[in-house]
């Protein structure tokens, strides 16, 4: 990575849309290391991210970002600390309907947060979006691990959605990058 | 007014400076006046979790102890137990039940407070639904339904699953100015046919609209602010400005000037979001000596090492 570029990072657990989110945004064809899921246990879905996804958005100036995505199988995470290297923010996508939803949000919320300093946004997707009390409850749950995370009811295949959680991650960045001026 | 004697045991220099500052809010407001005395004089203790077994075994046990708990611990199994850092309303009610059990003439008292609250400011009413809209919302579970009467007709509140009840008249008439309710009460009325539900926090946040020319009042305007978790996106809106200062507020405490130069809000913005997210329970406020953290975070601002890139992005995302 360049002195003028950033990362930002999408990581949850297998199914809850990195790819598609990354390919929303992302200027060029995504690359992405899909492989034929043989874990139809954990998600019922044809193909999965085995390496990462990758995507790039080019600025004006010639500057850009990169897009990377963490394969979604808990067996790759190894490749996490790899991809996390560096990333200005982590957008953190969970799947509402996922019965191990919450020790997932504890699984990548402890891998990735850095205990709160790197900015991070949580997108639930697959909840009614009128399911207010469980999004209180995720954020009640954040808070009492000292987490002072936005948690969004998102649907990751609409780009309103994936850009109110880059705004939202934008802005955590920006609040993070006074601190650090501060100090 | 009467006075009632609090004598601290094990806190420490700032949480008692904290204390005694929140008591200076709240004078006007509790039906008693608060006073620092030696814990041998004291009518009232407020004692540290940590020596709350000590305390218990001395002379001093004949006296109510308010246990004094980090809010991120587990509330002690004490009669009386506050969370620290303090908040203002929370601090009040624990006082208040102390008092209670005291046998003081609390209902007198509170009756004495409500007469002149109504007699000193004709927008009060709405400041008591307020309060108790604060209460609600923070006490969840202790009463099932709430409900209050305004002309516009019945609103109902349950805070346990996050959403009040209200026919189609009234929202309308909330979204578009202020609407005088009465106090909120425990209620058994049922959720009638016509009545829609919506989620709590946005009550607060026009509840906090109708409040945006001051803070509420028991909020102190010297505070530095800070929140305890982030509000619901759905309230913020997608606002950019209001996201920033989110942000900004779950990394550290910062008084209204420090937000107002940061975020370049308003000041109807700024009361409007403070008092929305503290009638929600999401702030945690402080009353510290003023710092001059505003300017330097300013000129951090301007030229950290990502903003132009950010900016950058922003314009090609189309979120400029």
């Amino acid at each position: 990575m360049t002195s003028n570029e950033f990362k930002i990072l999408f990581t949850g657990p297998m199914g809850a849309g990195k790819t598609t989110a990354i390919t929303q945004l992302s200027d060029q064809v995504c690359v992405s290391t899909d492989v034929v899921n043989t874990d139809l246990e954990q998600c019922n879905k044809e193909m999965t991210t085995a390496g990462l996804d990758y995507g790039y958005i080019s600025l004006p100036d010639g500057s850009g970002v990169r897009l990377y995505g963490t394969p979604g199988q808990e067996r790759f995470q190894f490749m996490w600390p790899i991809l996390a290297n560096n990333a200005a923010g982590v957008i953190l996508l969970l799947n509402g309907e996922h019965p191990d939803m919450e020790a997932h949000l504890d699984l990548y919320t402890n891998a990735f947060s850095n205990n709160g300093e790197t900015p991070l946004v949580i997108g639930i997707g697959r909840i009614s979006s009128d399911d207010f009390a469980r999004i209180d409850r995720v954020t009640e749950k954040l808070a009492a691990k000292h987490l002072f995370v936005p948690v969004i009811s998102v649907d990751v295949r609409e780009c309103e959605d994936v850009l109110l959680l880059v705004e939202t991650l934008l802005c955590q960045i920006e609040a993070n990058e006074m601190e650090l001026m501060q100090v | 007014m009467q006075t009632q004697r609090l004598g601290f045991i094990g806190l420490g220099d700032d949480t008692v400076s904290a204390c005694l500052s929140m008591l200076k809010i709240i004078d006007g407001r509790s039906s008693v006046h608060w006073s620092q005395a030696t814990p041998a004089m004291a009518d009232v203790l407020m004692v540290s979790s940590l020596q709350e077994a000590q305390t218990s075994q001395d002379d001093l046990s004949q006296k109510p102890c308010i246990v004094i708990y980090p809010s991120s611990e587990e509330k002690p199994a004490s009669a009386f137990a506050l969370p620290h850092p303090f908040r203002v309303m929370q601090l009040l009610d624990v006082l208040d039940e102390v008092l209670r059990s005291l046998d003081t003439s609390s209902n007198h008292a509170e009756h004495n407070r409500e007469v002149s609250e109504s007699e000193g400011n004709s927008s009060l009413p709405t400041v008591d639904f307020c309060a108790s809209l604060y209460r609600v919302i923070n006490n969840k579970g202790s009463t099932e339904l709430y409900s209050s009467q305004s002309p516009e007709g019945l609103l109902l509140v349950k805070p346990a699953s996050h959403r009040f009840y209200a026919r189609p008249a009234l929202l309308h008439a909330l979204s578009a100015g202020p609407v005088s309710f009465s106090p909120l009460s425990p209620s058994s009325e049922p959720v009638s046919e016509g009545m829609v539900p919506r989620p709590l926090f946005e009550l607060a946040w026009l509840t906090g609209a109708n409040h945006c020319n001051a803070l509420l009042p028991w909020l102190d305007e010297d505070s530095h602010f800070k929140f305890s978790r982030w509000p619901s996106a759905a309230a913020l809106n997608k606002s950019r400005q209001l996201l920033s200062l989110c942000a900004l507020m779950t990394r550290r405490a910062l008084t209204l000037s420090e937000l107002k130069t940061l975020s370049h809000c308003d000041d109807k913005a700024l009361y409007h979001f403070i008092n929305a997210c503290e009638i929600s329970g999401l702030l945690v406020s402080q009353v510290r000596a003023p710092s001059a953290i505003a300017s330097s975070i300013q000129a951090g601002a301007e030229h950290h090492r990502l903003g132009g890139m950010i900016k950058g992005l922003r314009t090609r995302l189309g979120l400029s």
